[in-house]
């Protein structure tokens, strides 16, 4: 079909075929700034520009019931064991579930002996790289973090990356329906 | 937005181009071009490994789910009820309802800790959808069901991994 | 908790499911009001409170579909009045928690008058604004925040309208808590969701919400997740007004203006010399000379800009119609329909 253009001219569309004759970047669409540099991105982001928690932290001879309620508390799914501030050991749900729960064990009894002694972990200036990688290798959730002396300093967990991911795609991955069977399939208005 | 068929800079939103008439509206839906952007919004499900399902009913013991769980391996149990499901039994659950307190888990029921009408995904959904749940609705571990059955279950971990292995990085 | 999900008082734990509607929710795929439903749905149970004590009132627009995708009362009301229509619900029902969901154009171009004495009146309204500075429902005109010179349907040679910071209005409405979030930072949003929830009076919460059909990526020069750090702040109260990837730069008065300065560096500049946020300040001009600080001059502020108590509404006028009855009497409507002159008409 021939159309008059504003300039004057006259072009041809064939409103069948959906292939682009030109090819002109469509600034909306464009998100190859992200995509190409994602392994960048990961291997520079320090851990600490995630938005990280508070973390749960128990003395060595806290009891176990003391490392549950510390947990609960802060809504995580572990508490860093420290000895005057220096980590020394994790107790995670994992262990909560394998070592305590339907085991001959008192809450009493001391963290200590529930706890995974001198866990992997990182620095807050570790990239979110290692974090993943850490978590990967050692079939982790959750890595303590720990200053250049050894200081326990926070918790970085598998949700924090997954949340860090979100963010970077809020048109695709945060702003959906709650029901994924209400997606709209094209615009709305009035 | 620039009309990809004549170049024209339009207002955003116009549903015709203004120079050439040529329909845009198919533009404003979200179309991936490239990278980890499309993986989010095409891949599936099938491209993620799948935990491995614990089935435990409502009426069973908390004792026994435990020692289901802890026999496998892993750490939630899926709870259904004439094949369908009807909760989740996390460790969370446990943190939460079961740790501290003094309780018999042989007379305590699923029913009672569970997670009640849990997050769901369909295998055909995108993994868009499962990160959306997981950073907006908080939950690392998301059962996938067909017709209301459990087929399998999503954990965060599996999603991270498999970001991971389009970032380019060496692995 | 016992048995089937009860908590021990015997009431029904509520889930984010149980705020969910089966509606189809009508807004453009993308869109940023997905993210607040989400955060919004999400912060409900927690509060706590019963649905059928809950209710959301809206006006036109596309932030005003919002009541029909929540499963508590609700209202779509006409555009611009949803304030009013809150004030009476309120004042009727004080026992019932108020949510007004409204945009830039419902509630700052129609509903201006609105907006101004719903919160000057501290009735116990939480006033969501969903700021996308365009008219999104009608198609992409501009609203009173698109920006200067933004060219789009109703301005085809760009606006020549000077923009209205929603904050400065809430300051001289004299709301009782001010605040600012965005659709793209879910925690924050639902950070600033409770807080608005659990505050006792006029309640504005602005969110910064992108429209990504007409006006897409208006806030993207600040707000994405790469540049936040540098270009946003942080507001906490009693916390200097530090920003920076490296927490490294501060904001300082100087005389009224906001200065950004960075801590140490060569005029040895000391943490104790940057401005410490206060939110309980009694009058807000604090808060208000934060609130007018944009990107790029300055590091735009997010967080609760003000929070403050004072007797609500509805409480003084319960005060003053129980103190009208002990001495008047209850009274009656009919009488006094019929008191005076009156006349039948044949």
């Amino acid at each position: 079909m021939w159309i008059s253009t504003a300039s004057g001219n006259e072009r041809c569309f064939n409103r069948q075929t959906r292939s682009l004759p030109l090819a002109v970047p469509i600034r909306k669409l464009c998100r190859e700034d992200f995509t190409m540099s994602i392994a960048d991105k990961l291997s520079e982001v320090k851990i600490r520009r995630l938005p990280l928690r508070q973390p749960a932290m128990v003395e060595r001879n806290a009891s176990i019931r003391e490392a549950v309620e510390a947990m609960k508390t802060r809504r995580l799914g572990c508490a860093l064991v420290c000895e005057q501030g220096r980590l020394v050991g994790l107790f995670t749900e994992r262990d909560l579930l394998n070592k305590v729960i339907g085991e001959p064990v008192n809450y009493s009894a001391s963290v200590e002996q529930v706890m995974t002694a001198d866990p992997a972990h990182l620095s807050l200036d570790d990239s979110v790289y290692a974090a993943m990688r850490l978590m990967r290798e050692g079939d982790y959730r959750n890595v303590p973090l720990v200053d250049g002396q050894g200081v326990a300093a926070g918790v970085v967990t598998v949700r924090d990356l997954v949340s860090y991911f979100a963010e970077h795609f809020p048109k695709e991955a945060l702003n959906l329906p709650p029901d994924h069977d209400q997606l709209m399939r094209h615009a709305e208005g009035a | 937005m620039i009309c990809p068929y004549c170049g024209h800079n339009n207002l955003d939103g116009l549903d015709t181009c203004e120079e050439c008439v040529h329909d845009l509206s198919l533009f404003d839906v979200l179309t991936p071009t490239g990278g980890l952007q499309t993986h989010l919004m095409e891949d599936t499900i099938g491209h993620i490994p799948y935990d491995r399902l614990v089935l435990v009913s409502p009426t069973d013991s908390v004792a026994h789910a435990v020692s289901r769980i802890k026999s496998i391996g892993i750490g939630q149990a899926v709870v259904v009820e004439e094949g369908k499901l009807v909760g989740i039994l996390t460790e969370r659950d446990l943190l939460n309802k079961v740790a501290g307190r003094e309780l018999d888990l042989k007379k305590l029921l699923v029913s009672d800790v569970m997670t009640r009408r849990p997050e769901t995904i369909g295998e055909r959904d995108a993994l868009r959808v499962i990160i959306n749940k997981m950073a907006v609705g908080e939950y690392r571990h998301v059962p996938i069901v067909r017709d209301g059955r459990p087929i399998g279950i999503v954990s965060a971990k599996a999603v991270a991994n498999h970001i991971l292995k389009y970032s380019g990085l060496d692995f | 908790m016992s048995e089937n999900g009860h908590t021990t008082n015997g009431a029904v734990k509520l889930t984010r499911k149980d705020f969910q509607t089966d509606q189809e929710v009508r807004w453009c795929p993308g869109c940023g009001d997905y993210s607040i439903l989400a955060q919004v749905q999400k912060v409900m149970p927690e509060l706590g409170i019963p649905k059928e004590k809950i209710v959301f009132i809206s006006g036109i627009g596309c932030a005003s579909r919002f009541p029909y995708y929540m499963n508590t009362y609700g209202f779509h009301t006409i555009h611009g009045r949803a304030p009013a229509f809150a004030t009476g619900v309120k004042v009727a029902n004080p026992d019932l928690q108020v949510w007004v969901i409204t945009g830039d154009g419902d509630a700052l171009s129609i509903g201006g008058n609105h907006f101004i004495h719903a919160l000057r009146r501290n009735v116990d309204l939480k006033i969501i604004l969903f700021n996308n500075r365009i008219y999104g429902l009608t198609k992409g005109q501009y609203s009173p925040t698109s920006e200067l010179g933004k060219r789009n349907k109703s301005a085809p040679m760009g606006t020549i309208d000077y923009p209205i910071n929603p904050l400065s209005l809430a300051f001289a409405a004299e709301a009782t808590f001010v605040g600012r979030s965005m659709d793209v930072d879910p925690k924050h949003l639902s950070m600033m969701i409770e807080r608005l929830a659990a505050h006792k009076g006029s309640g504005f919460l602005e969110v910064y919400q992108n429209c990504n059909i007409f006006n897409d990526g208006t806030f993207k020069n600040f707000n994405e997740r790469e540049v936040k750090e540098d270009r946003m702040i942080q507001l906490e109260h009693g916390k200097p007004l530090l920003f920076g990837k490296n927490k490294d730069k501060g904001i300082r008065l100087n005389g009224v203006t906001p200065e950004i300065v960075t801590i140490g560096g060569e005029n040895g500049i000391k943490v104790d010399e940057i401005l410490v946020h206060n939110e309980n300040a009694h009058e807000p001009n604090l808060p208000y000379i934060l609130g007018r600080m944009q990107f790029p001059e300055y590091p735009v502020p997010m967080g609760v800009f003000r929070a403050i108590e004072r007797p609500t509404y509805e409480h003084m006028l319960a005060g003053q119609v129980s103190t009208a009855i002990e001495t008047k009497g209850a009274g009656s409507l009919e009488k006094l329909i019929n008191s005076g002159e009156t006349w039948v008409i044949n």
